[in-house]
């Protein structure tokens, strides 16, 4: 039999690579029951990671010994948490960063724990809003109007979102945003034409893809990121941007000659989740507890620019940054919460039509 | 090559050489073929009872078969600008005489896939962009006055994803050419054909096989594409894999999402197909 050891070497490869394959997975079931000995945050990356590792997680680890260690991954949260629960292989601990509409429904898909509020106290003096079954707030990202202090000097400058929608008072090629969630880019268009806040959910698509119509050809740069946004008003490719206040503030300091208009300026809260089924839920509540704490957000802001959720934060900020900072008395008026306005859930519960009427739109 | 000439694959039984392939065919059934097979009964379920609803509404929204178009049109037009730029420099690495010229030449064709997509998509935008190297040059020249916006346009797309794809134009086409039987062209010019002639009724029938191939792989490859379009492109380029990724990543809407993903690989098939008509895929097993 001259073949037998040809077949006895093929089985043994075939054996080696069944228990490869039965293994794989089974590997992924062991790190989920495993208890793990740190936290993992998911974190956006880029100077917004740098700034929690050093308000947060590094003096958190510093405190009570539990190693907080930083995960980049942006855009495919909800696709990586969906698959971490369909494998049972839980890779995080936290998310972080993300507003209340996708966390709410990554909540209803099961992918949250319920935040455990006698763990996490010190909640007095967050925004309104910030404490959620799911998840606490941790700063606030605002979206104003930006312009061209060049093309636009004092006298004729834009006020509000009307002046961004007329073209012909104020020419000039602009940015919008086209990420995630395009109901607040809709509100704006509704604002821009006389609706308060209050009564732009539910949306009048008619009426505002009217108004989005009128300024489509004049979007110049329909930006995916912040990083392009920052780019384009550095370049003065465009003359006047609906943008986040963290770009906007980092974009002046780059040296792009820009001025926010806080006028109908609102905000969205980011906040911080912990993952279901996660091994290491008590020490994550935990971390969820200290980073509400005012000095560390008053560090945090200091790095990346975003407000903090606790309105006490503004007070260990130095003088210079109090200001700019929504949440200082002479501001946090001015400026209002996008998720708490009348119907604000409607958006929320809608997510795919008004994305999908979206799309269509923007597509042609 | 003699492992692969009919003579010796007949010393293996049906059985033997399926044994040989087995672990390689576990490997794809397992990690390939049962999640893509499993895409289609995710695809027909909606709320856990089967329903064609995730197709009907493909077709009745308007968005998807028109950004379905868009995409095929897209990798019709990269496919054909690869062709008709990257044959002739396959031509010229096949038929250089000096080694370090054609391996100098050879580094060149293949340092884009040395380098991420992500860092070349970059790359061109620092060339496309209103303040960029193209306007910079055509201003300073006097060509023009205003600068040209090339950046978020699907001009900018196609350029990007073409020289992302160029390598798998060139190379099927140039591993053809080289293995050219060099005695059929020298008998055409023997018996009167001009190097034209020659070129058009010998080395480019031949070579039809790496062009085949090389055809296949970008289409199919540019179909997919995600990132060069996000990046270099606007809304005016949303290619269909974006799609996908939304219904994935954000809405969590994975059977649609397989819906969109089994009409994308059907569309293939068929694509696929039509082309195997017109142009004989055969062409590319048998040389």
């Amino acid at each position: 039999m001259t073949r037998t050891p040809f077949f006895r070497c093929l089985w043994i490869h075939l054996l080696i690579g069944l228990f490869v394959v039965t293994l794989a997975p089974m590997s992924g079931l062991d790190n989920a029951l495993a208890e793990r000995d740190h936290i993992v945050v998911q974190t956006w990356g880029g100077k917004l990671g740098e700034a929690q590792q050093k308000a947060f997680f590094d003096p958190f680890a510093a405190e009570t010994g539990i190693k907080v260690i930083g995960v980049e991954a942006g855009v495919s949260v909800g696709g990586k948490l969906a698959a971490m629960q369909r494998s049972n292989n839980i890779e995080w601990d936290i998310t972080t960063g993300e507003y209340q509409s996708y966390n709410q429904k990554y909540y209803d898909n099961g992918f949250f724990t319920e935040i455990d509020y006698s763990v996490v106290t010190d909640t007095q003096n967050l925004v309104a809003g910030s404490t959620q079954k799911w998840g606490v707030a941790q700063y606030l990202e605002g979206v104003c109007l930006v312009y061209n202090t060049k093309v636009f000097p004092e006298g004729r400058q834009p006020k509000s979102y009307a002046d961004f929608f007329d073209v012909e008072k104020f020419p000039g090629p602009r940015a919008m945003h086209n990420w995630g969630g395009p109901s607040d880019n809709l509100a704006i268009a509704l604002m821009a034409d006389g609706v308060a806040p209050d009564d732009v959910m539910p949306i009048d698509f008619d009426r505002a893809f009217k108004m989005m119509d009128k300024i489509k050809p004049h979007v110049k740069v329909w930006y995916t990121s912040g990083a392009q946004l920052v780019q384009a008003l550095l370049d003065e490719e465009v003359v006047m941007a609906i943008s986040t206040d963290g770009r906007a503030k980092s974009a002046i300091s780059m040296g792009a000659p820009i001025k926010i208009v806080w006028n109908q300026s609102f905000y969205y809260l980011a906040y911080n989740t912990v993952v279901k089924n996660s091994p290491m839920t008590a020490a994550a509540m935990k971390l969820l507890n200290f980073c509400n704490r005012p000095e560390q957000q008053a560090v945090f802001t200091q790095v990346i620019g975003y407000t903090g959720a606790n309105k006490k934060a503004v007070q260990y900020l130095p003088e210079s940054l109090q200001k700019e900072q929504s949440t200082h008395p002479a501001n946090i008026d001015r400026v209002f919460n996008f998720m708490m306005i009348k119907n604000a859930e409607w958006a929320v519960d809608n997510i795919e039509m008004i994305d999908e009427k979206w799309n269509s739109w923007i597509a042609r | 090559m003699k492992l692969f000439e009919r003579e010796s694959i007949n010393h293996y039984s049906m059985l033997q050489s399926l044994l040989l392939a087995g672990p390689l065919l576990l490997l794809l059934g397992i990690f390939y073929l049962y999640p893509l097979l499993s895409l289609f009964p995710e695809s027909l379920m909606k709320e856990g009872h089967f329903s064609w609803e995730h197709y009907q509404h493909f077709f009745r929204e308007p968005l998807y078969p028109f950004i379905l178009l868009r995409t095929i049109r897209i990798a019709v037009y990269v496919t054909v600008i690869c062709f008709l730029l990257g044959y002739p420099v396959a031509y010229f690495l096949a038929n250089i005489r000096r080694q370090q010229l054609a391996t100098l030449l050879m580094i060149c064709v293949l340092l884009p896939f040395f380098t991420s997509i992500l860092v070349r998509s970059y790359a061109w935008i620092v060339i496309f962009q209103t303040k960029g190297l193209i306007n910079n040059l055509l201003i300073s020249l006097g060509l023009i006055e205003n600068p040209l916006s090339i950046l978020y346009t699907e001009t900018a797309v196609i350029i990007g994803m073409v020289h992302i794809m160029m390598p798998f134009m060139i190379l099927p086409i140039y591993s053809v050419l080289k293995n050219l039987d060099r005695n059929l062209l020298r008998a055409a010019r023997n018996l009167g054909a001009s190097a034209a002639k020659a070129f058009i009724k010998v080395t480019f029938p031949l070579s039809l096989p790496g062009v085949g191939a090389g055809v296949m792989f970008t289409f199919i490859l540019s179909l997919g594409f995600f990132i060069t379009p996000a990046l270099l492109g606007g809304p005016k380029t949303l290619m269909i894999s974006t799609l996908i990724e939304q219904q994935i990543n954000r809405l969590l809407n994975w059977d649609f999402a397989g819906a969109i993903s089994v009409v994308l690989l059907l569309t293939t098939i068929v694509v696929v197909a039509i082309f195997d008509k017109i142009v004989g895929l055969d062409k590319i097993y048998k040389e």
